[in-house]
């Protein structure tokens, strides 16, 4: 239920947020972005980092926080499966947070980079329907990465409750 | 009920609604702070740290309980109500230090003050909830009745008391009194509330007695009688004391839908709870649906609480004010026994997935329809304001009169009730939704009401401005010749009298018709002895601050596009007799006559002779022809051809014969030929065919609806015959019984481009004869009957027929022309008081006319290019004021604006790289994962 509650809480504070508030994500987003493409950015408050070269804008629509919320609230609902502890719940808090963060950061990077991908080349049919196709090549790989990300830490977990499981 | 004494509920009673009151008061707080002073900034700081502190230390509180593994203890309902009750209290005595007067009120939501009764009463509610809990052991025998008794003693002591004793008590210090009062009021509604709610506790609690046997002579008029009652008595339909008629005390809750929900919900709860594991499974999902209704009252009427005690003294119907908290507790108890009698047959998470998805019914359905009401409106919009001439637009008429209806609702705002006509919280949910947070203007909705059903809703009265007798009593004009940019800069100062007798504050309003080629770059008015410089800020919203000084009698000057290249110009207030400074800068290449009012003053020196040739920008875009250049250019004779515009608006089909029969006499007349003339049948679309042997079969097949948009049809032609670039041009006559009803929202001027041989369009009168008209001014009203027609006028190739851009009127006027339509230009052209970029701004604003489309977009870029220049523009105005915080804001908006962008423009094309969306995202997840669970059951155990 806290959980749910800082999800819809995050997502309020989305909506009032503004690309200033959103710069830990897209800054490093951006760096990233910078050094596996060799472009630098221009960073304009109202619109956010914008790529000349490769003619795109990265605002606050793309900053990721939507994957952030969403894999911070799948892995600790994984993660209370197995912790039973009132106070080690607690303390998952922070850290899946913050994995859930640094793993937005590659996650949105991927996307984007796709999306430049597929974008440049060109393509007629990719130009005319780029909004639909846009959004559908984002959820392939938001859903793809969040279920990787679900299995190997359903996985882990599983494997750190057996070897407990022995110790004990 | 004893389960509200796990700690967790003080995450969602205390820990949340203070998170979201943050939130609303820090974004509240990023648009006044700059107009805080000192002491308010302190006020600011001083409750929202208290606040803080009070919610961390309930935060703590309950992770130290849970952690524990303990129950709420009643300290803490008695701490809590001790430390946020002065909170309100001291809140609500220092708001207007929190939130000033000298703040606009379009700052800040109305019901501010209200936010934090309704966010805090929860913890209050939920303080008094324990207290009542811990003090009514469920083991121990307890008396209803006594507890019932004690509830009523109070209003009925309150009352003795305000007869008898409050008339003989005069203590010395009159503040004194008033606080001691309300401290009373407070204890008593507390003592009043406790004892209320510990009586219907009781009353749930007792399962086999004669309350339980008879418990349908007290669920009937608590759930459906009380609320039926409640809902009439707030719409004014019984007990009207309050003088309220259309508008409800507590909200608009006038709608059929509210009545109907009452009766479910009261059906719902007074059913009985039988043994039969399907009934009561849709009784617990019937319950959980309705349980947002009265989630919704109890929410409304939580800040209202204190005040039920005061109205049952008063008026007798206050008590109506505590059903929405009594059903709240009746409603939750209901929803207990069907959750713990279905736990046998169900699984928990089932039963919680039930109840929260059943919950949500309500609020999703409320959301699917303001979600159809925003689509509906931004369309209609769309088509009115930014429309794309080449589309084809269909609007769903019904759910545009059904939206209307909602707007036209969630916007009156009686001032007699608490929330108006709003419905709280649903207008504010609405308002952000559908309209952005913005208002529909009354002008713009009878706009739309026009254009779609031919009728309006609002009377709108024209603005009063006294100024028959406010005149220019001095005129002159110094120029000077910028040799760099080569162009004149001249300052036109101006002496304004009032020679009114009256003592009224009167106001100088006139028209400037500004040559082609000639700006505004700068302004300036004495307000006293000082002499203050214009602001150059959006327009809107400088009208609005202009509106809103004007109202206060401060002193305002402004300036300000009409359409075209007209330009307002007003003064106010002027005190009798008082005389006025105030001087314009303009900015324009050739030496010109400028008249204001009946004064002509020369700009420029006629004498010094500058040579102006085809001025042209950097990329060969855009074109300054000066007069006498345009003696240079051939002259053409275009083939004029009828363009009929015949109204086929709601009621207009009585007059279809007589119209065929007027276009028939037209014709027989051979004015001109009548080879490829042409036929709109217009209401609020228009469908253009040629006027071929089938145009009559054509006629027959409209509808006759919506209003005569005659606007838009003459537009549509305009910006087609401007397009095709043929050697003919369209002479424009209108076909309807009364062109004062056809809607014209404006003249044709800023289309001044698209008829360049004659600025006349003509109404077809029932003999056949036509009456004239302007493009260019008033075009309802008739120029004059005895006007000879004349069909031959002659227009300029420009730059020659060959290579032709465009063609010119044949006139003695400079011309602006650009060559493509959509006008690509970048920051780097644009240069402050320069002509040159003066020049590209209009053309950027005409090319913008042609493609409203593109309004959206180009509206940033064409604001900011103006702020660049200090060169008005359509979008911008000039603006001085008085009042220091509204400069401060037009100059942080003008910054804000500014810093946007410094040397980049993002190009058409430039891609968002938006992620998916989350509501999408979220389900396929679930859905994945729910599917890898069933398939694999043992796997992900």
């Amino acid at each position: 239920m806290t959980a749910i509650g800082i999800f819809i809480l995050l997502k309020i504070t989305y909506i009032i947020s503004d690309n200033n508030d959103l710069l830990f994500l897209l800054k490093p987003t951006d760096k990233l972005i910078g050094l596996a493409t060799s472009t630098t950015s221009l960073y304009i408050e109202e619109s956010g980092y914008f790529h000349e070269k490769l003619n795109i804008l990265i605002d606050k629509s793309c900053s990721g926080f939507n994957f952030w919320i969403l894999c911070f609230l799948m892995l600790y609902f994984l993660t209370l499966k197995f912790i039973t502890t009132t106070s080690y719940k607690f303390f998952a808090f922070p850290i899946i947070l913050a994995s859930a963060y640094i793993l937005t950061i590659f996650v949105n990077t991927s996307r984007i980079l796709f999306s430049v991908f597929i974008h440049n080349s060109k393509k007629t049919f990719i130009d005319n329907n780029w909004n639909w196709l846009h959004q559908a090549e984002g959820s392939f790989i938001y859903l793809s990465f969040l279920i990787i990300i679900y299995l190997g830490f359903d996985f882990t977990l599983n494997k750190l409750k057996q070897h407990y499981a022995k110790l004990a | 009920m004893r389960n509200l004494l796990n700690p967790k509920w003080i995450f969602f009673i205390n820990t949340l609604p203070i998170v979201i009151l943050f939130v609303i008061f820090f974004g509240e707080f990023n648009i006044i702070k700059s107009l805080l002073k000192e002491e308010n900034l302190s006020l600011w700081k001083t409750f929202g740290l208290t606040l803080g502190t009070l919610g961390i230390l309930n935060f703590l509180y309950a992770i130290f309980l849970i952690s524990k593994a303990k129950n709420v203890s009643p300290i803490y309902g008695v701490f809590a109500l001790l430390s946020y009750i002065p909170f309100l209290y001291l809140y609500s005595n220092y708001s207007d230090g929190i939130i000033p007067f000298s703040i606009p009120q379009w700052m800040v939501p109305t019901n501010m003050l209200l936010y934090v009764g309704t966010f805090l009463m929860p913890t209050l509610a939920y303080s008094l909830f324990v207290i009542v809990i811990h003090l009514t052991p469920e083991n121990k025998e307890q008396k209803a009745w006594k507890n019932f008794l004690g509830a009523i003693s109070i209003p009925i002591s309150w009352y003795l008391f305000s007869q008898i004793l409050l008339p003989f008590w005069r203590p010395v210090d009159n503040n004194f009194r008033i606080h001691i009062l309300i401290i009373f009021v407070i204890i008593g509604t507390l003592l009043f509330l406790f004892f209320l709610i510990r009586s219907v506790y009781i009353l749930s609690l007792k399962k086999s007695s004669i309350w339980k046997k008879y418990e349908l002579a007290w669920k009937i008029p608590i759930s459906t009688i009380f609320p039926l009652l409640g809902l009439s008595v707030n719409n004014g339909h019984i007990f009207n004391n309050w003088g309220v008629n259309n508008s409800g005390i507590f909200g608009d809750f006038n709608s059929n839908w509210f009545y109907a929900l009452a009766i479910l919900n009261g059906v719902l709860i007074c059913l009985p709870n039988s043994e039969n594991k399907l009934y009561r499974l849709f009784l617990f999902i019937g319950r959980s649906l309705t349980f947002a209704y009265t989630f919704y009252f109890f929410l409304v009427f939580l800040p209202f609480l204190p005040l039920s005690i005061v109205a049952i003294v008063v008026i007798g119907t206050g008590f109506l004010m505590l059903t929405p908290l009594v059903l709240f507790v009746i409603h939750i108890n209901e929803l207990f026994k069907d959750y713990t009698f279905l736990k046998d047959f169900f699984s928990n998470k089932v039963l919680y997935s039930i109840s929260i998805i059943s919950f949500l019914v309500l609020p999703f359905s409320l959301t699917s329809a303001y979600l159809k009401d925003r689509n509906v409106l931004n369309e209609t919009l769309d088509y009115l304001y930014s429309p794309d001439y080449s589309k084809k637009y269909s609007i769903d008429i019904i759910s545009l009169q059904k939206t209307l209806d909602v707007v036209k609702q969630h916007k009156e705002n009686s001032r007699d009730a608490i929330f108006g006509n709003q419905i709280p919280y649903l207008s504010s949910y609405f308002n952000w939704l559908v309209l952005d947070n913005l208002t529909l203007s009354d002008a713009k909705i009878n706009n739309i009401e026009r254009v779609f059903f031919g009728n309006t809703s609002f009377e709108l009265r024209p603005e009063n401005i006294q100024n028959d007798n406010v005149k220019i009593s001095k005129i002159s004009s110094k120029s000077t010749f910028d040799k760099t940019q080569k162009a004149w800069i001249s300052l036109v100062e101006i002496e304004i009298t009032n020679h009114t007798g009256n003592t009224w504050f009167s106001e100088y309003a006139t028209t400037i018709d500004l040559p082609t080629g000639c700006w505004i770059s700068d302004y300036y008015l004495y307000i006293g002895n000082k002499k203050e410089m214009g602001i150059l800020a959006e327009k809107k919203s400088a009208m609005w601050i202009f509106s809103q000084i004007r109202n206060e009698n401060k002193d305002p000057g402004i300036l300000y596009y009409l359409t075209g290249n007209k330009v307002a110009f007003r003064v106010f207030p002027f005190a009798k007799d008082e005389v006025r400074k105030t001087g314009i800068e303009f900015i324009h290449k050739e030496p010109l006559k400028l008249k204001i009012d009946n004064n002509l003053v020369e700009l420029g020196n006629f004498s010094e002779q500058h040579e102006v040739t085809n001025t042209e920008n950097a990329d060969n875009s855009v074109f300054y022809v000066s007069a006498k250049e345009k003696l240079t250019l051939t002259q053409i004779r275009r083939k004029p051809y009828y363009h009929f515009i015949v109204d086929v608006s709601k009621g207009k089909e009585k007059h279809k014969d007589e119209f065929m029969k007027r276009i028939e006499t037209l014709l027989s007349k051979n004015l001109i030929n009548k080879d490829n003339a042409e036929i709109s049948f217009v209401n609020t679309y228009a469908s253009v065919s040629s006027l071929n042997d089938k145009w009559i079969l054509n006629y027959n097949k409209q509808t006759f609806e919506g209003g005569f948009y005659l606007d838009r049809a003459i537009r549509t032609e305009l910006f087609n015959s401007y397009n095709s670039k043929i050697n003919s041009y369209p002479e424009i006559i209108v076909v309807t019984d009364s062109i004062k009803n056809a809607i014209l929202s404006n003249d044709f001027s800023d289309l001044k481009m698209a008829f360049p041989e004659s600025n006349f369009f003509y109404n077809l009168l029932a003999n056949g004869d036509l009456n004239t008209h302007s493009l260019l001014t008033i075009p309802t009203i008739p120029i004059s009957d005895t006007l000879v027609l004349k069909f031959d006028q002659t227009v300029l190739a420009f730059p020659n027929k060959e290579n032709l851009i465009t063609y010119l009127p044949n006139d003695n006027k400079p011309s602006i022309v650009f060559k493509n339509q959509i006008l690509e230009t970048t920051e780097l052209d644009i240069k402050e008081k320069n002509w040159q970029s003066a020049l590209i701004m209009q053309a950027k604003w005409d090319s913008q006319i042609l493609h409203p489309e593109t309004s959206d977009k180009e509206w940033l870029n064409l604001v900011k290019y103006s702020f660049i220049t200090k060169v008005m523009t359509p979008v911008t105005s000039y603006l001085v004021v008085e009042n220091e915080a509204q400069k401060a804001m037009l100059k942080k908006k003008q910054e804000q604006v500014l810093s946007s962008n410094k040397s980049l423009d993002l190009g058409e094309d430039t891609q968002r790289m938006t992620e998916p969306n989350l509501i999408i995202l979220t389900i396929i997840l679930g859905l994945v994962l729910w599917l890898r669970k069933k398939t694999n059951p043992l796997k992900t155990r």
